[in-house]
């Protein structure tokens, strides 16, 4: 039936592609969200992801597929958008860390650390996180949607972890190291 | 490993907490776009390739690999490295395919995936806001394609090294094709890029490799049959196994940009990044490298050594694994993390080629 649908819709039929999009608009978004971090920009790269399937929906080969297609497409209007409002607010790259101490969690009192802490990953790490903790996906779903080798996932959901570590652990500690110049 | 395990339940928590979202309103603008939205008609690769009984896999991944080479030959007759004399007509090695001519229909000119191509003519882009769309006009068709992530305004190739491309009926088609036979290695690459436009800097100090600030190039490797990705034969896509990307963006570097990505074969990867950590003021300083606001780097780790690459001075570390090496360099207040990450069993001749770019690397003030 869902493989039905996709072909209707690659063959222009739009009551077919509303009814995928509708099945599937409040999840884009919500991964959206989880990704830009932002409601405004999870929706309008929500809106472009839509778009864009329409729009390359004849190019998809097997619509059984169609899923991890459109997330593909979703994850991209998220970079856009991401990289759009970046442009004025620059995003920062952690150097692989110190192993933080293993009680910093216990820091992690509450969601705004979180939030904090995940804002200051990168969006290739935000991204994998939530594919893999939000999604459930595996390593090998997400490389097909990060159209990225397994091992490359793998890699950047262990420098996830470890970048919103020692951001957390940063964020419970007060300023004590001065510059080595 | 527990605490690992702890911040995977954490996170994982977290991000299933928040409420429901409602994309009623969002699924509303964009259905009704939807008649304003054409659709694109299936690839015309995609199309041939089903239509000729062979591997389309490998079909696939030698057109991408040719259409990126057609942008490093486009490249390297801007930078004046290819001559008059080499832009005859000239057939590519193994290939004995006439010059493409108009297709009757006006669609997709014969025999365009059997040879490699120099676009002789203007490359023209698009750029939008979430991709840029790229097309080269030829012989009553185009060549486009779209891309993101990093290549904002750039050619073909993707930065995780995925090409796609359709052809269309193009309205103005000024340019002709011509045969080419490419080379491929990066430092070739490097001096094709010479002489392609450089953007303003927006911000932060203008960063060039070898005497130049680039934008981006691309360039298709020889592909070994043996090595495919099924991931074309699932999407339908080109494949792009053996497509080295080599992306750098002018002037502006932000985090997510990548500047080197190159995949060598489907298990195999050495790509490099820049990204700027932060702009410092005399005097500035604190404890870590997360934010822009009265920070400044510090070593992470007792494995970070103070270095100094092409005379810039910074702090060198690498992952235990020695898949990262990571170098923050002080570009006059600017720090810079340059990121090598090496996946797989990669040739030492391509490393050694990465760090020669590495090497090569000069900041100049912001226009």
């Amino acid at each position: 039936m869902e493989s039905d649908l996709v072909a209707r819709a690659q063959g222009g039929d739009k009551d077919a592609f509303a009814a995928l999009a509708a099945a599937r608009a409040d999840r884009y978004l919500a991964v959206s969200r989880r990704i830009v971090r932002d409601l405004a920009l999870a929706e309008d790269a929500t809106q472009q992801a839509l778009l864009a399937i329409w729009r390359d929906l004849p190019q998809l080969r097997d619509p059984a597929h169609f899923d991890a297609w459109s997330y593909r497409l979703l994850v991209r209007a998220c970079y856009a958008e991401a990289n759009r409002a970046r442009r004025s607010a620059p995003n920062l790259r952690l150097l692989p860390a110190d192993e933080p101490a293993a009680d910093a969690l216990s820091a992690v009192a509450d969601r705004d650390q979180l939030e904090r802490g995940f804002r200051r990953i990168s969006l290739d790490h935000r991204t994998v996180l939530v594919l893999q903790h939000y999604l459930d996906l595996s390593l090998a779903d997400i490389a097909d949607i990060l159209g990225v080798p397994v091992g490359t996932v793998a890699s950047r959901l262990h420098h996830a972890m470890r970048g919103l570590r020692a951001a957390l652990d940063a964020d419970a500690r007060p300023v004590t190291r001065e510059a080595a110049q | 490993m527990t605490a690992d395990r702890d911040l995977d339940r954490v996170v994982r928590s977290w991000l299933r907490e928040d409420g429901r979202e409602d994309a009623e309103r969002v699924l509303v603008l964009a259905l009704g776009e939807l008649d304003t939205t054409p659709q694109r008609r299936a690839g015309w690769l995609a199309r041939r390739l089903s239509s000729m009984n062979s591997n389309p896999v490998r079909l696939g991944a030698i057109a991408a690999a040719a259409i990126v080479v057609a942008i490093l030959g486009f490249s390297l007759v801007r930078s004046g490295d290819v001559g008059e004399a080499d832009r005859s007509p000239t057939p590519s090695p193994g290939t004995a395919t006439p010059a493409p001519s108009a297709a009757p229909d006006g669609g997709v000119p014969a025999g365009m995936l059997d040879v490699q191509y120099l676009a002789d003519g203007q490359l023209r882009f698009f750029p939008a806001d979430d991709a840029a769309c790229t097309s080269i006009p030829v012989d009553g068709a185009c060549f486009h394609w779209e891309a993101w992530w990093g290549l904002v305004e750039g050619p073909a190739v993707f930065a995780d090294g995925a090409v796609s491309l359709t052809a269309e009926r193009c309205s103005s088609c000024d340019a002709e094709w011509e045969l080419f036979s490419g080379t491929t290695t990066i430092l070739e690459i490097v001096a094709g890029g010479e002489s392609l436009p450089v953007e303003g800097c927006d911000e932060g100090p203008c960063i060039g490799l070898q005497d130049n600030t680039f934008r981006r190039v691309g360039l298709g490797l020889p592909f070994p049959p043996e090595q495919t990705d099924d991931e074309a034969q699932r999407y339908g896509w080109p494949s792009y196994d053996n497509v080295l990307t080599f992306t750098v963006p002018a002037g502006r570097w932000d985090a997510s940009g990548p500047f080197i990505h190159a995949h060598v074969g489907p298990d195999a990867t050495v790509e490099m990044r820049f990204a700027h950590i932060c702009r410092l003021e005399a005097g500035e300083s604190s404890s870590v490298p997360l934010s822009c606001e009265g920070e400044t780097y510090a070593p992470q780790g007792a494995d970070e050594v103070a270095v100094v690459v092409a005379g810039y001075r910074g702090w060198y570390g690498e992952h235990p694994s020695g898949e990262l090496q990571e170098w923050i360099l002080d570009f006059d207040g600017w720090w810079v993390s340059i990121q090598l990450r090496i996946y797989g069993d990669v040739e030492s001749a391509v490393v050694d080629e990465a760090m020669e770019l590495l090497e090569s690397i000069e900041a100049a003030p912001r226009d």
